[in-house]
């Protein structure tokens, strides 16, 4: 995998751990911790829509890695292993939400349902941008509307196809990387991929966003 | 990403290509965006294929949102607040490993606990059902008063005795009570041998 600036590829072996040892040292689990939060909040936050929500999973995804038996061949290895938590800890989520609505029993956080959460959400819209981030203009000029559209678009998509494009198209990663992390087939992620993509591509022309548009 | 067809799978993928309308150029569009040039060439086939051009709408939009993702991780992350250290990561999973460890060091005890009570409780029931039979000739005698004759009641406490003596030189456990004692013997003996073994690996 790669990450839009944070250099990744380094296929540097982990040290094997002994019998009641952590595989990963406390110096190693910084160095690493420094390379993949970034990529790792950035995967979470977009497939999950939700920032606040996203903090909670990459904490949670670092604790089950490091609760984990797990020994990593590589550092690659490791941050896939690292994503596929994220990926299942999303999938949980939205499962868990999912029950909860059809039991109509959604129960609402406190803070997450106070005025001024609810506020700063209303201002994020769906594209998932931080709660903190400035109001949108009454009267927006195009960047502005642009973007939010592109992150409406990628909210109308369903989770494991916005994983499946994250992952493709911003990490960079492999057929196996990705199967390995979302828990596919290697064989079908070509073709999973390609019918996320289409059915984005649909939309973007439905709203005339071509590529020209995108820049 | 998006390997070319290789190792003799490309037939089966030109067939899936055919029907879903694959492009063997989708890489190579993805990596002239992630370069940041398109030949002339490489744009007119984007204008007349559908799977390139898609790929290229999508891969713009990700490149876009990628970006945006990253520089709010960035905010995030500068924050310091919002999601903690690597070190306080690596605390509190330590903190929770520990705990883990003492719960695992304790269930053997916990099972042992949980198995005297279990073998005491069998121990009343069968001691306590053994203990009356062998008190019954002793108590019959004392409540004869109230319901026989003082002869009666001298005759039957010597013949209480004298059963009482023969009984006990010959006193032997019944079946049932032996299948219970070997019982609460072997569970004890389990129970040890497990915290034993769980002792040594912990």
């Amino acid at each position: 995998m790669k990450s839009l600036s944070v250099p990744w590829s380094r296929d540097t072996p982990v040290a094997t751990a002994g019998a009641g040892e952590h595989p990963l040292e406390a110096a190693e689990f910084r160095g690493f911790y420094d390379r993949t939060a970034r990529p790792l909040w950035a995967y979470v936050s977009r497939t999950a829509g939700d920032p606040a929500l996203a903090d909670d999973l990459v904490q949670e995804a670092y604790l089950r890695l490091l609760r984990s038996d797990f020994v990593p061949e590589s550092e690659a290895h490791a941050k896939n292993y690292l994503y596929r938590i994220a990926t299942n800890l999303v999938r949980d989520h939205f499962r868990r939400d999912r029950r909860q609505r059809a039991a109509g029993q959604v129960e609402v956080d406190a803070d997450r349902s106070s005025e001024p959460a609810r506020e700063a959400r209303s201002r994020a819209g769906e594209t998932g941008a931080l709660p903190g981030a400035p109001p949108v203009p009454e009267d927006p000029g195009r960047g502005v509307r642009l973007r939010r559209d592109l992150g409406r678009f990628l909210g109308r998509l369903q989770p494991k196809d916005r994983q499946l494009l994250w992952l493709a198209h911003v990490e960079g990663a492999s057929h196996r990387e990705i199967a390995e992390v979302v828990g596919v087939e290697e064989a079908s992620v070509r073709v999973l991929v390609f019918r996320a993509r289409r059915r984005l591509a649909r939309m973007l022309e439905a709203h005339d966003l071509g590529p020209e548009v995108l820049t | 990403m998006n390997e070319p067809y290789e190792n003799g799978t490309y037939e089966a993928d030109r067939d899936l290509r055919d029907e879903l309308a694959l492009c063997e150029r989708e890489t190579e569009v993805i990596e002239a965006m992630d370069q940041g040039s398109l030949s002339e060439e490489l744009d007119r086939h984007i204008a007349s294929c559908p799977a390139c051009a898609d790929t290229h709408r999508v891969a713009r939009l990700f490149a876009l949102e990628g970006e945006r993702a990253l520089e709010e991780a960035d905010r995030v992350l500068a924050s310091g607040q919002r999601l903690p250290s690597a070190d306080e990561i690596w605390r509190r999973a330590r903190t929770e490993e520990r705990r883990a460890a003492v719960e695992r060091a304790l269930w053997p005890i916990r099972v042992v606990e949980r198995l005297s009570t279990v073998v005491a409780a069998l121990v009343v029931v069968v001691g306590g059902g053994w203990l009356g039979s062998a008190l019954k000739p002793w108590v019959a005698p004392l409540m004869a008063p109230f319901s026989h004759s003082a002869e009666q009641v001298s005759a039957a406490v010597s013949g209480a005795v004298s059963s009482t003596v023969a009984g006990a030189s010959s006193f032997a456990p019944s079946p049932g009570t032996g299948v219970a004692l070997l019982l609460a013997l072997a569970l004890g003996g389990l129970a040890l041998g497990m915290y034993s073994s769980w002792s040594r690996q912990t």
